[in-house]
């Protein structure tokens, strides 16, 4: 029972020591800003094509779904308000880094460990750069400012989307959609919609170059852990979401 | 006074249960050279990561240029790291970066100061001419053989000309005459440089060349090594079993050795 206790209690110390890691990398030298800026193109401009369209789509279906939920209490000129709620509060963030987490935590595990089973790893080491300052606190660094903004699009785009839905489907008006949107939305809302991918985007990037890092056995190993990156994110995602939710619903 | 670049004492490396390395000891001294043999998995390549402190002992001490590097923290390795080159097995070139930034790394990323731009282009520009490779400088790891590859890991690994080199199966899986190429080129640092050279390879040609022949500046070649001292001459063959030294000698001796395990790795 100890045995089979061990192996995931060693990992999760594993983890937090490389968090910690990467965090006091932030306030050393030498800093490689050159390396944050490729990967904040790498991951968020990248990221950018899929990331609205999924923003789109789930505003289009929200405006659906809940049009014909409301419009049975003769309210669906309120679809603005839950559309926005929604999206800001919830679906923006969460499928957001979701889509993140399956795009760039599979990418950044499976270069990190690709260079690992080659020994670039280790030549990295070997030539006077930490690999954790070099590879993963970039990474950090990238994700934690591209998150966010990623889910600002996403959001806006599927406000737009809701409208698209509000104006043929249910004949509402631009500024009735637009006014009731914007004024649902509390400081707490946006508080709670910008703070979670601010908090994914550590989770998203500090997995993906865990697994990438600890992976050994060849090609069949970056494999697993680029599969095991994205499974462990994104159940840390639903993780952390809860918890930030709770302590806003509180607020 | 010989001074020892390299001491191993009672050293014990383990992967689990097994020991990779199993309690060994021995001293490799300034301006020597070793070739290092064994089956796969003896304990070769963790034995040069452990000498660079890439791996940690779980038993014994490493000193390095007389510094114990046993309990270390990794950003106090980087300034002894410097003073070792070293190649590895699958040449570990990174694949993201040209080959001048590849063989620019160290010079860029140790913390020692090593001039500015253009003076490391210069010396890049050398370290791949000395290997032959002046004309790849702008092209990437994917775009070259593995000979080539296995070349320009040598370029980087000696472009700091550091006291103390590595070579990690230089030659392995290459055709005969790559691999003379680059005995060659190791020689060849080896005599300008004066460097304490490792090279693990189970041809034993390559121990041969290590030991009968010496660079020659005029002739730009290998030739029979001259009179009285030259670095070929401190050139010792070691064998290694399951993690301990089988046999450590010069030639003569390594010739004349009776033991089946050692002598298969003598046979031509």
């Amino acid at each position: 029972m100890l045995d089979f206790l061990k192996a995931p209690f060693l990992e999760f110390q594993e983890f937090f020591y490389l968090t910690g890691r990467a965090f006091k990398n932030i306030f050393r030298r030498p800093r490689y800003w050159n390396d944050v800026l490729t990967q904040m193109d790498v991951m968020g401009v990248g990221s950018l094509p899929i990331v609205s369209l999924i923003g789109g789509f789930s505003g289009i279906v929200m405006a659906l779904q809940m049009s014909r939920a409301i419009s049975n209490y003769g309210a669906a000129s309120q679809t603005g308000v839950f559309v926005a709620i929604t999206l800001v509060r919830e679906l923006g963030p969460v499928l957001t880094a979701l889509l993140v987490a399956g795009r760039n935590a599979s990418g950044i595990a499976s270069e990190i460990g690709s260079m690992k089973v080659t020994e670039q790893i280790d030549a990295m080491r070997a030539l006077g750069t930490d690999p954790s300052q070099k590879l993963i606190t970039p990474r950090m660094i990238a994700l934690a400012v591209v998150l966010p903004l990623l889910t600002i699009i996403a959001d806006f785009v599927g406000l737009c989307g809701g409208y698209l839905i509000a104006a043929l489907r249910l004949n509402i008006s631009a500024p009735q959609y637009w006014n009731s949107a914007t004024q649902a939305l509390g400081y707490n809302d946006v508080a709670q919609g910008l703070l979670k991918p601010f908090l994914f985007a550590f989770v998203i990037a500090l997995v993906g170059c865990f697994y990438g890092i600890r992976t050994s056995g060849g090609t069949q190993g970056v494999g697993r852990a680029t599969t095991q990156a994205v499974v462990v994110a994104s159940v840390w995602v639903f993780i952390l979401d809860v918890f930030v939710t709770q302590i806003f619903v509180n607020m | 006074m010989p001074n020892s670049v390299l001491v191993f004492e009672n050293v014990t490396v383990r992967f689990g249960d097994t020991p990779a390395l199993d309690h060994l000891s021995f001293r490799v001294e300034a301006g020597e050279t070793w070739i290092l043999m064994g089956a796969a998995g003896s304990g070769k390549s963790v034995l040069c990561k452990t000498a660079m402190g890439l791996i940690r002992p779980d038993e014994g001490r490493v000193e390095l240029f007389g510094e114990d590097i046993t309990a270390k923290g990794e950003r106090e390795l980087f300034p002894i790291r410097a003073k070792l080159g070293m190649l590895f097995q699958e040449s570990a070139l990174f694949d993201s970066l040209t080959i001048a930034d590849n063989v620019a790394y160290p010079l860029r990323n140790q913390m020692v100061a090593r001039g500015t731009e253009d003076e490391i282009r210069a010396k890049v520009t050398e370290a791949l001419e000395f290997v032959e490779l002046g004309n790849t400088l702008e092209k990437f790891p994917s775009e070259l053989s593995g000979g080539m590859r296995r070349r320009v890991g040598i370029a980087r690994a000696t472009v700091t000309d550091p006291p103390l080199a590595i070579y990690d199966s230089p030659t392995a899986g290459l055709d005969p005459i790559t691999a003379n190429t680059i005995m060659t080129f190791i020689a060849k640092q080896r005599f300008l440089k004066r460097t304490t050279t490792l090279i693990v390879s189970n041809r034993v040609q390559d121990g041969l060349l290590m030991a009968n022949f010496t660079y020659n500046p005029e002739t730009n070649r290998l030739g029979p090594n001259p009179e009285g001292d030259c670095p070929a001459r401190h050139t010792k063959f070691v064998v290694m079993r399951e993690g301990k030294i089988a046999f450590a000698g010069p030639l003569a001796e390594f010739e004349a050795v009776t033991d089946p395990y050692v002598s298969k790795f003598g046979k031509r």
